[in-house]
């Protein structure tokens, strides 16, 4: 028996519809989410930091969604290990820039953040990256986990000229400075050579390395008429290089001091802690005892790692001050906009609206992000070694903006 | 009124999707054609790759876009942190004014993803944890960030030979 034409086609359509509604029931159906892309090293050079934050970052989202997300949305968390191959890094970007929901993209390298900050842009993307100076005081897309190198730098500089002061000392004392030989290496040195030169500090000619050099002897002989030497690069570099200078009899007459990445309480403090004994240790977030000590952060590893506080990786603490960040500026944004019209130049408007406050229950000094501000926060804390730990010796300091006496 | 038959509706109904799926193909932005070269396309592994590395030559892409190198995973073809279905970027820079380029592998590209090697907390390649990718012919594709222009090409990975 044929079908009637109308019929047929009322049929047709309605199948048409059925199917339409039932792909579209799954979409409705489907859990409100948003993105977090960290490309970012798990079997790498730096996996020994890069895990500990991203443990941080995705066991803090686990927390948030424990809790039944942000206004119901749930917070995912994507990591691609890159093993710090910026190909590989953008070609995952690639991957997922379209992602549906994806607000921010975390760079485990300056140079990443540098190589695909045209295309964050074009995306409306933020993209975290560690602490390159020129973006510190900037509308770009690039926004920094904390304070910049060059600022870090200064401070410890400042710290240092009190210091001999303090001592008694006339005059001025002479810096040294070794740190790896690539753009991290140049870093604080691209606005703090010319505060140095400012304020009448004298710097030995800088020493770069390679970060794997198995002795630092011949770098450090021509350091030895520094009073103070300021040592880079992330650990074990750093305790290797005092290690060696521990050695030479140097550590006896001449301070050491360290940038961020120096070392931590479960590397090179753990190794070597007679070398390390008195060196002073910069930081953007709460590191060595402050961090064990932190109620959030002991919380948050107990609940989801099911480990003591004293097995705590080295950053872990800042994946979960990165994490909050991202949280608060989700909750601006969707207050702003809500979730449907949700987009990342939103996120990018509300991470910018977050100055003064303090997002990370005091993991990280209060937030600078503002609309010409990119650091995470301006201030840092510096650290010493005693014994086995690392404690702090100061509260939050303000360093002075040398990344301005550069980037003009 | 007529009625037709059923095959003759199926025809109709089939045509007219054909033509909607055309009407969609139309507003699409054409795709410039692009090229790419490997230098050298066959190759055998040994570490000289790191003085020496492989390079891409393309064109075809928008001025001054970036272009990644990447390399498609032949099925059942593992690399260590790459996931099924995934590529693996092994190159980047950015075009001319005239949508030319050329690049290289860093040597981590070349150590990660064509050796496979661990590394040691000194931040030294670990040659011990070295899984080498098997010979082969392993396609290779230029991709415009821009222009989403594609170029391929292929890398043969030679068999060492045989010590007499």
């Amino acid at each position: 028996m044929n079908i009637h034409w109308t019929r047929w086609v009322i049929a047709v359509l309605a199948l048409l519809l059925f199917g339409w509604g039932s792909g579209t029931g799954d979409v409705q159906a489907k859990e409100k989410e948003v993105i977090f892309l960290a490309l970012s090293d798990y079997t790498g050079p730096i996996a020994g930091l890069a895990v500990g934050a991203d443990m941080g970052l995705a066991d803090y989202f686990k927390y948030i969604n424990d809790k039944g997300g942000v206004e119901g949305i749930k917070l995912k968390f994507i990591g691609v290990d890159t093993r710090y191959d910026v190909a590989r890094a953008i070609s995952a970007y690639r991957k997922y820039r379209r992602a549906p929901g994806l607000l921010v993209v975390n760079g485990y390298s300056t140079g990443l953040g540098k190589a695909i900050e045209r295309m964050a842009t074009k995306d409306g993307l933020i993209v975290l990256t560690p602490g390159d100076g020129e973006f510190a005081d900037s509308d770009r897309h690039i926004f920094l986990w904390g304070q910049c190198y060059q600022d870090a730098f200064v401070g410890v500089v400042d710290w240092m000229v009190k210091d001999w002061k303090k001592k008694g000392k006339a005059g001025m004392p002479t810096l040294g400075y070794i740190h790896w030989d690539n753009p991290l290496g140049r870093e604080p040195l691209r606005g703090g050579k010319e505060y140095i030169e400012k304020i009448g500090v004298k710097l030995l000619m800088p020493e770069f390395v390679p970060p794997a050099t198995p002795d630092y002897t011949p770098y450090l002989v021509r350091l030895q008429k520094a009073n103070y030497i300021f040592v880079g690069g992330c650990d074990p570099t750093p305790t290797h290089v005092i290690r060696d200078a521990h050695r030479l009899g140097m550590t006896k007459n001449i301070q050491f001091m360290c940038d961020y990445w120096g070392p931590t309480m479960n590397v090179g403090i753990k190794s070597h802690p007679e070398a390390l004994q008195g060196t002073v240790i910069v930081g953007f977030y709460l590191k060595g005892t402050d961090a064990l000590a932190h109620p959030l952060i002991k919380k948050i590893w107990e609940k989801y790692q099911r480990k003591p506080i004293s097995k705590l990786p080295p950053i872990y603490g800042l994946g979960l001050g990165i994490a909050m960040t991202y949280e608060a500026g989700l909750k601006i944004a969707l207050k702003e906009v809500g979730y449907d019209n949700l987009t990342a130049d939103a996120m990018y408007q509300a991470y910018q609206k977050l100055t003064g406050m303090d997002v990370t229950q005091g993991i990280q000094g209060t937030c600078s992000y503002s609309p010409k501000n990119r650091r995470g926060s301006k201030e840092i804390r510096l650290y010493r070694v005693v014994g086995q730990n690392a404690v702090p010796i100061t509260d939050w300091i303000v360093p002075p903006n040398a990344a301005s006496l550069h980037f003009k | 009124m007529k009625h037709y038959g059923w095959n003759v509706r199926a025809i109709f109904l089939f045509l007219g999707i054909l033509a909607l799926g055309l009407w969609g193909c139309a507003s699409i932005k054409p795709v410039p054609r692009a090229k790419l070269q490997v230098i050298p396309d066959k190759t055998v592994l040994s570490l000289a790759l790191i003085k020496k590395p492989i390079q891409f030559k393309g064109s075809g892409f928008v001025p001054k876009e970036m272009v990644v190198m990447e390399m498609v995973l032949p099925p059942g073809v593992k690399i260590k942190t790459v996931n099924d279905g995934e590529n693996v970027g092994l190159a980047y820079t950015n075009a001319d004014e005239e949508g030319n380029f050329q690049a290289a592998m860093a040597p981590t590209a070349t150590l990660n993803w064509f050796f496979q090697v661990g590394w040691t907390p000194l931040l030294t390649p670990d040659l011990k944890q070295m899984k080498p990718l098997s010979p082969g012919v392993y396609e290779i594709q230029a991709v415009g960030m821009d222009s989403e222009a594609v170029g391929r090409a292929s890398l043969t990975i030679l068999a060492r030979p045989k010590k007499k």
